[in-house]
């Protein structure tokens, strides 16, 4: 199960900057170092619990399903994750 | 004049003027629609003789809060969300965005003085239009200017708790940018602009989310001319 992350250049190009994928419980990735280093360091946004809190690839498929709310910008953009991969 | 006659020149007087690139992205033809990998929902646009732009589909999403943070931005004196505007496009209903060309990620730009204080700027944007996803990957840095994008989780209901929208980044007691409380004693100072703003907003959001917004507006522009900074989330709680 893995969710790519893609981002938009000049010139319409889209290179995938990172490949996330689960292996395990744990979220691992490759791609461009930078990028993965601070997606490791800031976190994503789960809005699903009450308060709101930040979630890291630790946490496994839900920082995975997170990635499509949080990279949907048009400049990045998260693959969907098949709900029946899950 | 009588009273109906006086509401409509009222009316009129706070009639938002669209800017001219406003105008060509509502209006130029547009070619070259590429749907954008990994999302069905987004479209990469080119804007005939003139830039490109992020179209972002109705069906997907809550649009009209990209224009309404565009709004907020650009009558308040932000000015930091491209220009935005809503239309159809190949029979689809949705936002399309300027694209900024050659926006950097915060991973890839040295964090300058001018970058420091669009990220204050942007933390304060956060909480007026209730946003709690202003993180890294929702700003561009161009020339050392910040720009905020992605909106359309705006405005959001559970609004209570400032926490909520410092998850990323938060300035407490940190001196804000000259240049933002300059910008909120204009807006605060002008009328004409505040009920502009409304107006233009009642187009878009509901009469709650006007009220909330303007009041949240308000708020934290007037603790930002009195204080200069903003001390503590208490302060925000409205």
């Amino acid at each position: 199960m893995k969710v790519e992350i893609y981002r938009l250049k000049k010139g319409k190009t889209q290179e995938i900057i990172a490949t996330c994928s689960l292996i395990g419980e744990k979220v691992v990735f490759e791609g461009n170092e930078k990028f993965i280093s601070r997606l490791n360091r800031v976190g994503i946004l789960d809005k699903s619990t009450k308060p709101p809190r930040k979630i890291f690839p630790a946490d496994g498929v839900i920082f995975l399903r997170g990635l499509r709310d949080t990279f949907k910008s048009g400049y990045l953009v998260a693959s969907d994750l098949p709900e029946d991969s899950i | 004049m009588n009273e109906g006659k006086t509401a409509l020149v009222e009316q009129q007087h706070y009639l938002y003027k669209p800017t001219s690139r406003e105008i060509d992205l509502q209006n130029k033809e547009t070619s070259g629609l590429q749907r954008i990998k990994g999302s069905p929902r987004i479209w990469y646009i080119d804007i005939e003789g003139d830039g490109a732009g992020i179209f972002k589909l109705h069906r997907y999403s809550d649009t009209q809060n990209e224009r309404a943070a565009y709004i907020i931005s650009k009558i308040v004196g932000f000015d930091f969300v491209p220009p935005t505007v809503l239309r159809k496009i190949n029979g689809e209903e949705g936002s399309l965005q300027e694209f900024v060309e050659d926006g950097k990620f915060m991973d890839e730009v040295e964090q300058s003085e001018k970058v420091k204080k669009g990220l204050y700027k942007y933390w304060i944007f956060g909480h007026i239009i209730r946003n709690m996803e202003r993180s890294d990957w929702n700003l561009l840095v161009k020339e050392d200017k910040v720009f905020s994008i992605d909106h359309d989780a705006s405005f959001d209901p559970d609004f209570a708790n400032p926490a909520n929208f410092d998850l990323f980044r938060q300035y407490y007691g940190e001196e804000a940018p000259n240049e933002l409380i300059e910008t909120f004693k204009f807006y605060l100072g002008d009328r004409s602009r505040q009920e502009t703003l409304k107006s233009t907003l009642q187009e878009l959001l509901s009469p709650e989310d006007v009220e909330i917004t303007t009041q949240r507006l308000e708020h934290i522009g007037n603790l930002l001319v009195k204080n200069g900074k903003i001390n503590s989330q208490t302060e925000l709680t409205i």
